[in-house]
């Protein structure tokens, strides 16, 4: 309770700012009389979402766009995994397959959602691929700069000791990736969002991107809006859940591990 | 193992290394020594002088470019349980415990767990370390950190321990106490050793032999043979014997004889 209410001083500047802005959309909206097809007020959004909620629409068009993140965000992470250490342990497989991963790094992932599409098809497995591309990248990316972090004295370390590469990979370069590693992931995790909600704004059946396109031609922007709460929550939710994780696994990270050698 | 061989032998060991536009740098150059069984070696010179390359030579990290070494009478050509290395750095992993990084070690030679997690507990009572080992290494200070790099280095009870300047980045203090415990941990196991160091006090205080070597390209300029009586403490320092080994080293070093002592390494 405590802890919640420090938290919630130590943002007041936000908080106070956020409720003024809001303040000033309602008042804008009621004064000029805009119609709610163009830009409902903050009351109207919060009573879409409060009925989108209680019929059950939103929870279930939410629950597929989860799946499709949490899916595709799987895919992601188990193939940089398998790259990753193809990468450490053959060279040839650093020297041929990673050039052209840093090179496709700079296509705009999202622009293969339609191809993606046609090839996929409208159901969930189009959507996964595309979460699972757009994730794949920063993930890879963060992995090895990671695992090639280990700095070369802790190597000769384990090297004196006649260690195996293998060997050297689990007990030094992989936990010592760690801090890139969840970095990685929360950047992925919110591609993830973006990735999900484009395959379904290309063509889908389901999910709060679908249903943002759906309000959009019945020009239900209330709903949009509801949508557009609900996105951001989910986002700021797997963010702190990937936030909390990373305290526990690298709660040795920056901590002056070599305070010996500042002298 | 040969019964009765020396514990390390040396036989003109040279390194050059291929430097950029094709000139090779001579790091050291026919480096002979032999050492017995439970001696304790220090290897003194200045900054550059290929000390630390002679080191990792012996550890088996890099290869000489010419000569041969044997350890126990049994050729010696790369790592081996043998050797235990105690690094400048501590080198701890720091998402581990203080005990499972002196496991670390076990783990890469398998061997067994159960039985070598008592004998690493036991390294860290007689390094002063007992009530540490559920500790992370970033709450230990940089002295209590070597010395669990010390136990790391000992827990497969290797007969040879090789120590490159492993107090050079403690505070003075701290250096005198760790030099007074490695005096007596060494004697305890009976290990034979090799120090790097580039205090010559240090050097003298520590060896039953001092090795000094010249700068780059390093050769052995001579050694010193320390006759001080074991056990010995901090106070060994003053008397009149320990000024004229040291003397001696000095002025195989080529310094200046008015006691300037040599300036640390900036490495």
């Amino acid at each position: 309770m405590i802890r919640a209410w420090n938290w919630v001083r130590g943002r007041s500047g936000a908080i106070v700012l956020l409720v003024i802005l809001l303040a000033i959309w309602e008042a804008a909206v009621r004064i000029f009389n805009i119609p709610s097809y163009l830009l409902p007020a903050p009351s109207d959004a919060i009573v879409a979402l409060v009925n989108g909620l209680g019929s059950g629409i939103l929870l279930t068009h939410t629950w597929v766009t989860l799946l499709e993140i949490m899916g595709g965000f799987a895919i992601a992470v188990l193939t940089a995994f398998v790259l990753a250490f193809a990468v450490t342990k053959w060279r040839w497989v650093e020297k041929s397959v990673l050039p052209l991963v840093f090179a496709l790094q700079s296509v705009p992932k999202v622009a293969l959602a339609p191809l993606i599409l046609t090839w996929f098809g409208f159901g969930i497995t189009s959507k996964l691929v595309t979460v699972a591309l757009v994730a794949f990248f920063p993930l890879v990316v963060n992995l090895i700069a990671g695992i090639q972090s280990a700095d070369s004295d802790r190597v000769d370390m384990f090297k004196a000791l006649g260690a195996s590469e293998w060997t050297i990979f689990r007990k030094l370069r992989l936990p010592n990736a760690t801090p890139y590693i969840m970095a990685g992931l929360d950047i992925a995790i919110v591609f993830c969002i973006i990735g999900a909600i484009v395959a379904e704004f290309v063509g889908a059946q389901a999910g709060l991107g679908y249903l943002i396109q759906a309000s959009a031609i019945n020009l239900d922007v209330s709903m949009t809006f509801a949508i557009l709460i609900i996105l951001s929550a989910l986002g700021l939710v797997l963010h702190a859940i990937l936030t909390v994780i990373s305290r526990r696994v690298v709660f040795w990270q920056g901590k002056g591990l070599e305070a010996i050698t500042e002298r | 193992m040969t019964m009765g061989a020396p514990a390390i032998e040396l036989h003109e060991i040279s390194k050059t290394y291929a430097a950029s536009k094709g000139v090779a740098v001579d790091a050291v150059v026919d480096f002979s020594l032999t050492v017995a069984p439970g001696e304790f070696i220090t290897l003194v010179g200045p900054s550059g002088c290929g000390k630390s390359t002679m080191l990792k030579i012996l550890g088996g990290l890099i290869n000489a470019t010419r000569g041969s070494m044997r350890l126990h009478g049994e050729e010696h050509t790369g790592p081996t349980p043998e050797i235990g290395i105690v690094y400048q750095q501590p080198l701890l992993l720091p998402w581990r415990t203080v005990l499972d990084n002196v496991m670390v070690p076990v783990e890469v030679l398998k061997l067994p767990k159960e039985q070598m997690r008592a004998e690493a507990r036991k390294l860290l009572e007689v390094l002063g370390l007992a009530d540490f080992e559920k500790s992370y290494p970033h709450q230990l200070s940089g002295g209590m950190q070597q010395r669990v790099g010390i136990a790391r280095a000992l827990v497969y009870d290797p007969a040879i321990l090789l120590m490159d300047e492993p107090f050079g980045a403690l505070d003075a203090m701290t250096r005198d106490q760790m030099t007074v415990e490695l005096m007596r941990v060494s004697s305890r196991f009976g290990k034979t050793v090799v120090f790097v160091t580039h205090s010559i006090s240090e050097a003298v205080l520590l060896a039953d032999r001092v090795v000094v070597m010249t700068p780059r390209p390093g050769r052995i300029a001579g050694l010193v043979e320390v006759d001080l009586p074991r056990p010995r403490d901090l106070s060994v320092v003053n008397t009149e014997r320990f000024g004229q080994l040291a003397e001696q080293v000095r002025s195989l070093l080529h310094l200046d004889a008015s006691g300037a002592s040599m300036a640390p390494e900036g490495a």
